[in-house]
């Protein structure tokens, strides 16, 4: 377990290295960068301290605790969600191949490939209702600062929207996988040799769905982060995407440079727990350790 | 087969995209099909450029034609990594593994300090970089669905016998690769035109070659609630043809003759 954990810290630390050199070498190129005085190893330094984010109040950027505290709560509720819906529903898409169950599918990923358009209706029907002046949590969920109810209530209405193609992408991949584990017929087999769905369900279907549920995770983080620019800017919630998206606005190239390398470190952090977590059920699994 | 399947796209390509005539004889249209200089084009008829319908129908081939390209050049670099990976030795694999894990944590942020730093002037670069930040999802995926057959291909008898790679690749990886891999083609499709459309639907990128289904949207919304056609008209056209790119993979499928097990 420690080689294991010493071999994926160190291809971590030799990608975020990498990464850091782009970021720097993308910087030094760019004739709006303001710290020029500044060498690598002090780049590095400054890059996750937040110094090189410019003071909040100055360019429109959110304070970054609360931008932080915003995109955290969501990406967890957006994942809660994916993984709560996406699962069950992809055990009952590989499970049950009926015809309705497939047409469930198929819309489910419909709508979620049909994210942009939603995300504009969604925008409409809330812009709508808050003219109307129906506000989740009793209040103005644009307005930052509001009550806890508030920002509970602004957290799930960007993750509603982001969840949608995470269910889609489990759905796929857990149906895939449980498809595959029990190819036409065998259920039926199963059956008459006595062997109950309970115990095929605890034995088999939860043992394999663990690791296509865990390859997702980097996937979906990667999504979310993309999508949450939009939504975030679309809600004017005042998160890490939105930070992103007025840095980028307003040109504040080394602002934007900090939060690109800080959203690739959440990514390569999540990458690096899943190849871990991934190799080490690898050798606990009997069967795949003796194939290998 | 193949003249079914040439049917099929040219169907598809008449569906999706209104050609160089088409886009010529719409008022306005600057798209790469189109070929015009903007200072040539007829001047606008004020009815039809207020019009969505018209919008979206003049910003289509731009939109679908960025995202196929993207999507060529993404499936190309996968099917070409995976290739690398299945045929040469050990280092190449852990260096192609390396590069492709590294590059999934590239988040399209990165992309956009790229062109931020270029001051949003780097022309049609702006396809490569999209295509990067799309590459290594669509390489995963089609990496595991390739792995999963790895056993019917013989690349280390072809390496005995003496041939290159390239031979190897034309003649012996490519038919094979190509049933099992094409609906990542379309799913590679898909993702590039919602990441166009995304970040050019928040203005933070533009095409040098005119509007696309994003930056109307974009556009748009400034009148959301006074004219919201003008911002749902290039959403529906974005969702449908999502749906239909969606839909091609099973017809792809059972064209191409894919075996059950494998999909």
């Amino acid at each position: 377990m420690i080689q294991l954990l010493a071999k994926h810290a160190l291809l971590a630390a030799a990608r975020l290295l990498l990464l850091c050199v782009v970021i720097f070498l993308i910087l030094r190129s760019a004739e709006s960068y303001y710290d020029r005085d500044l060498s690598f190893v002090e780049f590095f330094q400054a890059m996750f301290s937040g110094r090189l984010v410019r003071a909040p109040g100055l360019t429109g950027l959110p304070p970054l605790p609360t931008a932080f505290l915003y995109s955290l709560t969501t990406l967890t509720a957006a994942l809660l969600l994916s993984y709560g819906f996406g699962g069950p529903l992809g055990v009952v898409l590989g499970r049950y191949r009926m015809p309705w169950a497939q047409v469930l599918g198929h819309v489910v990923i419909s709508v979620a490939l049909a994210t942009p358009a939603f995300l504009v209706a969604y925008v409409v029907l809330y812009v709508s209702i808050s003219d109307f002046g129906i506000f989740i949590g009793g209040e103005s969920a644009m307005a930052s600062g509001g009550s806890p109810r508030a920002f509970a209530g602004q957290c799930l209405l960007l993750a509603i929207p982001l969840s949608l193609p995470g269910i889609a992408m489990i759905a796929r991949q857990v149906s895939q996988t449980v498809f595959n584990a029990f190819p036409e017929g065998s259920l039926r087999a199963f059956r008459s040799l006595g062997i109950t769905q309970r115990m095929i369900f605890d034995t088999v279907i939860i043992s394999a769905i663990w690791t296509p549920l865990l390859r997702a995770l980097p996937f979906l983080l990667s999504l979310f982060l993309s999508i949450l620019i939009v939504t975030e800017t679309a809600f004017f919630i005042p998160g890490f995407g939105y930070s992103i998206f007025k840095s980028a606005k307003e040109s504040d190239l080394q602002s934007l440079a900090v939060l690109s390398l800080w959203a690739s470190t959440a990514l390569l952090a999540a990458n690096a727990f899943v190849d871990v977590l991934v190799e080490w059920i690898d050798t606990r699994n009997p069967a795949i350790s003796e194939a290998e | 087969m193949n003249l079914r399947l040439l049917a099929l796209l040219l169907a598809l390509t008449a569906v999706l995209c209104p050609g160089p005539a088409a886009a010529q004889m719409i008022p306005g249209t600057t798209g790469i099909a189109a070929g015009a200089p903007e200072e040539q084009a007829a001047p606008l008829d004020p009815a039809r450029a207020l019009s969505p319908v018209n919008d979206v129908r003049a910003a289509a081939a731009n939109s679908i034609l960025t995202s196929l390209v993207v999507a060529i050049i993404t499936y190309s670099l996968a099917l070409v990594h995976a290739f690398g990976v299945l045929y040469f030795g050990q280092w190449t694999r852990r260096i192609l593994q390396f590069t492709l894990s590294t590059l999934m944590c590239v988040s399209p942020m990165v992309l956009l300090l790229v062109i931020y730093a270029a001051k949003n002037d780097i022309g049609l670069l702006i396809v490569i970089f999209l295509a990067i930040s799309i590459y290594p999802l669509t390489a995963r995926l089609l990496l595991t669905r390739i792995f999963d057959a790895a056993a019917d291909f013989h690349f280390l008898q072809a390496k005995i016998l003496g041939h290159g790679p390239i031979s190897v690749f034309v003649g012996y990886a490519w038919p094979r690769f190509l049933p099992l891999t094409l609906p990542f083609f379309f799913l590679g499709f898909i993702y590039s035109l919602l990441m166009e459309s995304m970040f050019s639907s928040l203005g933070l990128v533009s095409l040098p070659h005119g509007d696309t289904w994003g930056s109307l949207i974009h556009r748009g919304l400034d009148e959301l609630l006074d004219n919201p056609w003008a911002v749902f008209a290039p959403g529906l056209a974005i969702m449908g043809t999502a749906l239909v790119a969606y839909a091609c993979i099973p017809a792809f499928d059972k064209l191409l003759a894919v075996p059950r097990e494998l999909t």
